[in-house]
């Protein structure tokens, strides 16, 4: 089964995410900081990384950063309220694979 | 961005201060060149016009002596008051034989003496030396007395009397002899131009050292302007074993009048060089100069010679420091025109250029001081500047974080909306969560928007707080049940305090609430890993106190000031949400109520807010 980390800091997203997402028949796990999510996915190899971009402790830039820098491959989406072209660009720059820009619909991120 | 606004601040400096700055020195330092320029030029001039006045007064101050002593001589030639000089400042005028001066006292020649007058003296000189027969010699000596035709032999045969009669033993009659030629013989004099009294005078000192001798001899120097060489000598070497301050002036009197006949001495040996510079100007002689010139004159009047002390005539003319000097006297210059060999010497600074110096430090300070206003005036500019340049990136930032905090819920809204429209909700009991969430995340939309809006109106001052009597307790409650939701969704505890007896009092519940809902939100978004929160209302010293503790990350006690201010968020906030408004409505709300908010925090250990209201103790309770 494809595994998923999805790390967001807000209860009531993650908690869509993760029911959407087991919905959609992946496993999946959660985090609420950078950091935790850095130790998630250490410990359960995801093959995709959900990565909102505002994270306490290590923000989602940085996250995305030090996993690429480290060689992982695993297709990372952010997630983020900011829509800023300056900010998509210095993610997809960093690493990321794809962006989801907030409010988004269910279809837009299961797509 | 921050180097691009550093590069502006400098630019800023640069042209604000920098700029200004360097022009004023440049044009200090030229205003203060010009200025030493034209003092210099002034000093130049005023010393120039002092030296041009000085040789002025100078010489018409000598003109006019000269003219004075020309129509004096005119009047009555070879004046016997000549001796005087009716000018202080005139040492003596003097007729010319030929090349050589003829000084006004000296004797017009020696008078061959009566011949009854020198056989006697002869005759008495044998018996006193050769003989020693003084007894006889006293009766020759007072026969050649009574034989002499002028007062030189009279004053002569008397000292020889008297010298006799001291050698046969007596005293008492030379005493008087000599007594008698001190008031007789002042004016007779010797074939080498000695008065006959001062040798009584000697005599009467060296037998008897009598007083009245020196206070002969002290009158006599006083009185007698010129005293030939030898008798000065005499003079001089008698006063050296008086006492008395009158003795000591009278010594240096002598002294003077030594100095001044040698130099009429050197004068008239030298004035055969003297005599041409002396003829078309006023040329000067000896170390403290005289004055010489002289004036031809057609036969029978003589030419005359002019001698006059520079330093008397100049008295008026010339600075009290100053003096006028021989030539060749170091710091001296030419006095000009119409001298010769006659200099001036002029006090140490004098003409120094001081107009300069004395306003430079004058352009210093009003530099330093325009400095001082330019660089304030750009303090306070780039301070301006900075809190503008502060504002708008807090702004900017706040644009973004209320984007960001308005997206979130929104965010959950749609997601769980959309689950919900597609049927994804896993059984009735998902789908009444989800439902729930949607209901609460629609509340949390509603308070950042009211907390926005309320910000904008205090923003604009048309915030209305409506004053109305209101239990705190009910607020406080309220504002709990608002925060269940969130807080139990993120695993907080929160330990709720209320004092029941607590009065009602005309306040805003509204706003109330609003100001505990910020606490209470920032308290969750504030505690790390900490899941406990305390929510205490009670009342102390008449104010009715919420506050609200948490165990969280804390605040830097050197940004505890400014956590009330609009859009700040301090340095530990920036990985947490927010917009920068909710202090600045908590205070905003305490003031309404004429209240306060503190805070009491530790880095690390959690902060305590509360907000404090003053309550008027004739309230009915709630």
């Amino acid at each position: 089964m494809t595994k998923v980390l999805v790390i967001e800091d807000d209860p009531a997203i993650l908690r869509g995410l993760v029911d959407n997402l087991k919905f959609e028949g992946y496993e999946v796990h959660a985090a609420t900081d950078g950091e935790a999510g850095y130790r998630y996915q250490q410990m359960h190899k995801p093959d995709l990384i959900v990565l909102d971009l505002m994270l306490p402790r290590m923000n989602g830039l940085e996250l995305c950063k030090k996993l690429r820098a480290e060689g992982l491959q695993t297709p990372i989406v952010m997630l983020t309220a900011k829509s800023e072209e300056s900010d998509r660009v210095l993610g997809l720059d960093l690493g990321a694979d794809d962006y989801v820009t907030k409010p988004f619909s269910i279809r837009e991120l299961v797509a | 961005m921050a180097y691009r606004t550093r590069a502006r601040q400098w630019l800023l400096i640069l042209i604000a201060v920098l700029l200004p700055a360097g022009l004023l020195i440049g044009l200090a330092r030229r205003l203060i060149r010009q200025e030493s320029e034209l003092a210099r030029t002034r000093a130049a001039e005023e010393h120039r016009n002092a030296v041009d006045q000085l040789g002025r007064e100078l010489t018409a101050r000598l003109e006019a002596i000269k003219l004075q002593e020309i129509n004096r001589w005119i009047r009555v030639p070879a004046v016997p008051g000549a001796h005087q000089p009716p000018d202080a400042a005139l040492v003596f005028v003097a007729a010319l034989d030929g090349d050589r001066m003829v000084l006004p006292w000296e004797s017009s020649g020696v008078v061959a003496s009566s011949p009854g007058f020198v056989d006697l003296r002869r005759q008495g000189e044998v018996l006193e030396f050769l003989e020693k027969n003084w007894i006889a010699a006293v009766d020759v000596y007072r026969r050649a007395r009574d034989a002499a035709r002028r007062r030189p032999e009279t004053c002569e045969a008397m000292l020889l009397q008297g010298r006799v009669l001291a050698k046969s033993g007596r005293t008492k009659e030379p005493a008087v002899i000599y007594h008698t030629m001190m008031k007789d013989c002042d004016a007779a004099v010797d074939e080498h131009g000695m008065t006959f009294s001062l040798y009584a005078a000697e005599r009467l000192i060296e037998s008897r050292n009598e007083r009245a001798a020196y206070d002969y001899i002290i009158e006599r120097t006083n009185r007698v302007r010129w005293i030939p060489l030898y008798e000065a000598y005499l003079i001089r070497s008698l006063l050296k074993s008086a006492g008395g301050r009158q003795a000591e002036l009278a010594r240096d009197t002598i002294s003077r009048r030594i100095a001044e006949m040698d130099q009429v001495i050197g004068l008239t040996r030298q004035f055969h060089r003297v005599r041409p510079l002396a003829e078309d100007a006023w040329a000067a002689y000896g170390p403290e100069p005289w004055l010489i010139s002289v004036a031809p004159a057609e036969p029978p009047l003589p030419s005359l010679v002019f001698v006059v002390s520079s330093e008397a005539a100049s008295s008026k003319a010339v600075p009290p420091s100053a003096a006028l000097v021989a030539k060749d006297t170091p710091n001296s210059e030419p006095l000009g025109d119409g001298f010769h060999g006659l200099n001036v010497k002029w006090p140490p600074g004098q003409f120094d250029v001081r107009a300069g110096a004395a306003s430079t430090p004058l352009y210093a300070a009003g530099i330093a001081f325009i400095l001082g206003v330019t660089i304030l005036a750009a303090y306070l500019l780039l301070r301006d500047v900075n809190r503008d340049l502060r504002m708008a990136e807090m702004r900017a930032h706040f644009v973004a974080s209320v984007s960001h905090e308005l997206k979130t819920p929104l965010t959950a809204i749609r997601m769980f909306a959309d689950t919900l429209a597609l049927g994804r909700a896993r059984d009735e009991r998902a789908r009444s969560e989800y439902l729930e969430t949607i209901v609460n995340e629609s509340e949390r939309l509603s308070r950042l928007v009211d907390n926005v809006l309320d910000f904008s109106k205090i923003e604009q001052g048309k915030k209305i707080y409506q004053m109305q009597p209101a239990s705190l307790a009910d607020v406080v409650r309220s504002a709990v049940r608002a925060m269940q939701y969130p807080l139990a969704q993120q695993g907080f505890t929160l330990n709720v305090s209320i004092d029941e007896n607590m009065r009602a009092f005309p306040a805003d519940a509204d706003a109330m609430e609003q100001a505990i809902l910020n606490l209470l939100s920032n308290a969750m978004k504030y505690s790390g890993s900490a899941r406990q929160i305390d929510l205490c209302l009670k009342s102390a010293a008449g104010e009715a106190i919420i506050e609200v503790t948490d165990r969280g990350i804390g605040i830097d006690p050197r940004e505890q000031p400014r956590i009330f201010e609009k859009f700040y968020r301090s340095g530990s906030s920036e990985r947490i949400a927010g917009t920068g408004l909710g202090l600045t409505v908590v205070e905003h709300v305490a003031h309404a109520h004429g209240g306060r908010v503190e805070v009491r925090s530790l880095t690390g250990q959690g902060s305590t807010f509360s907000i404090r209201i003053p309550v008027s103790t004739s309230e009915a309770p709630a």
